[in-house]
């Protein structure tokens, strides 16, 4: 605890950038990563220096380096989430869909045999095969495939056309 | 005449302070908001991890499934009311019917709060992008939220499967109206 305070204060003792990269370098990630800006770092300078300036420098570059650490890398992974034709996720989707339309499935043909087991009466029906069963299905793979594309055109037209938009006008 | 002074202007001493001011605030930020901002970032990337969810689907099919059991009670006393025997053709056929509209009830449910989850899971991205931009966040919808539109589904679907059973339809005068009697109707 002591090591790591000691540690907090000596990288707000550097330039926000500079003590980012050293903290990085040392595998070092305070919770806050503002808690190194130092409010009262040029009170010293005189006012020709221009000392509320470089507070706001050192201020902007800390917002730009936890932009950078935090929020970067999540857009990153979302802008890497889009396929030609709908997002990653369908895989893991249709899975899910395959997987609770066969469960679904086993489930209720268990109950419906114990069921008609309890009236001494043997159950010949086959719910997996049945057209219900197998058009719900169909079905539900379709819809899956529908969602993740609708899923695609939102991400495009919503969370990523913002950014994009916002990083045009901040390179202007 | 002209001034020629060749020194440095002098900053104003607001201005200073307003940056300090400034900072004050970005500290403060990062003390209280920054730990609840990972927290929500972490918990909405463990939104994308195999088998999380898993759980929302599970209860969606159970929830579902007992939708649907409430409406088999009901039809195997009407057959029983009739007279009919359980092994007859009508009885099984009416009885598998219905199974097998229970079982894709219950997997669109389950299949429905996966997709949801998954796109809870994108919207939730977006709004950690919103918060990096400096956005308005939209409101996030929860689990609750997201299982109660799948479950208004799962029982309108239940409503309709059980209208089309004929036990009940005789015993009853109208299918749709005794279903709205197990409480399958809207609204939930």
């Amino acid at each position: 605890m002591g090591r790591s305070n000691a540690f907090t204060n000596y990288l707000a003792q550097l330039d926000p950038e500079v003590s980012g990269i050293v903290g990085n370098f040392y595998g070092y990630s305070p919770d806050n990563p503002y808690a190194q800006i130092n409010p009262y770092k040029y009170n010293h300078l005189n006012a020709t220096k221009q000392p509320g300036d470089q507070l706001y420098a050192d201020l902007i570059r800390a917002q730009t380096q936890d932009y950078n650490q935090r929020f970067a890398p999540i857009e990153n992974f979302m802008a890497g989430q889009i396929t030609a034709t709908g997002t990653k996720s369908l895989e893991g989707d249709l899975a899910n869909t395959r997987e609770n339309m066969n469960a679904a499935a086993a489930n209720v043909q268990s109950q419906q045999n114990r069921n008609m087991g309890r009236m001494g009466l043997q159950n010949t029906g086959n719910v997996s095969n049945s057209l219900t069963a197998v058009g719900g299905l169909v079905g539900g793979l379709n819809d899956t495939r529908l969602r993740d594309a609708d899923r695609r055109q939102s991400i495009l037209s919503g969370s990523l056309s913002g950014i994009s938009q916002k990083a045009r006008s901040t390179g202007q | 005449m002209c001034g020629g002074g060749g020194s440095d202007p002098k900053e104003l001493e607001s201005k200073e302070a307003l940056a300090q001011q400034a900072a004050n605030a970005l500290r403060r930020y990062g003390e209280v908001f920054v730990p609840l901002e990972n927290m929500y970032i972490n918990d909405t990337k463990s939104m994308f991890d195999k088998g999380a969810s898993d759980d929302a689907m599970a209860s969606a099919q159970n929830q579902t499934s007992a939708i649907y059991e409430q409406g088999f009670n009901d039809m195997r006393g009407a057959q029983f009311a009739q007279g009919l025997d359980p092994n007859s053709g009508r009885a099984v056929g009416e009885s598998n019917a219905l199974r097998a509209a229970q079982a894709r009830g219950m997997g669109l449910a389950g299949s429905d709060a996966g997709l949801g989850y998954t796109d809870a899971a994108y919207q939730n991205l977006g709004n950690v992008i919103a918060m990096g931009q400096g956005l308005q966040t939209q409101a996030v919808s929860g689990n609750i939220d997201r299982m109660q539109s799948s479950l208004d589904r799962a029982g309108a679907a239940a409503k309709r499967d059980f209208a089309n059973s004929q036990s009940i339809a005789s015993i009853a005068g109208t299918g749709a109206g005794m279903a709205a009697n197990y409480g399958l109707g809207g609204g939930g």
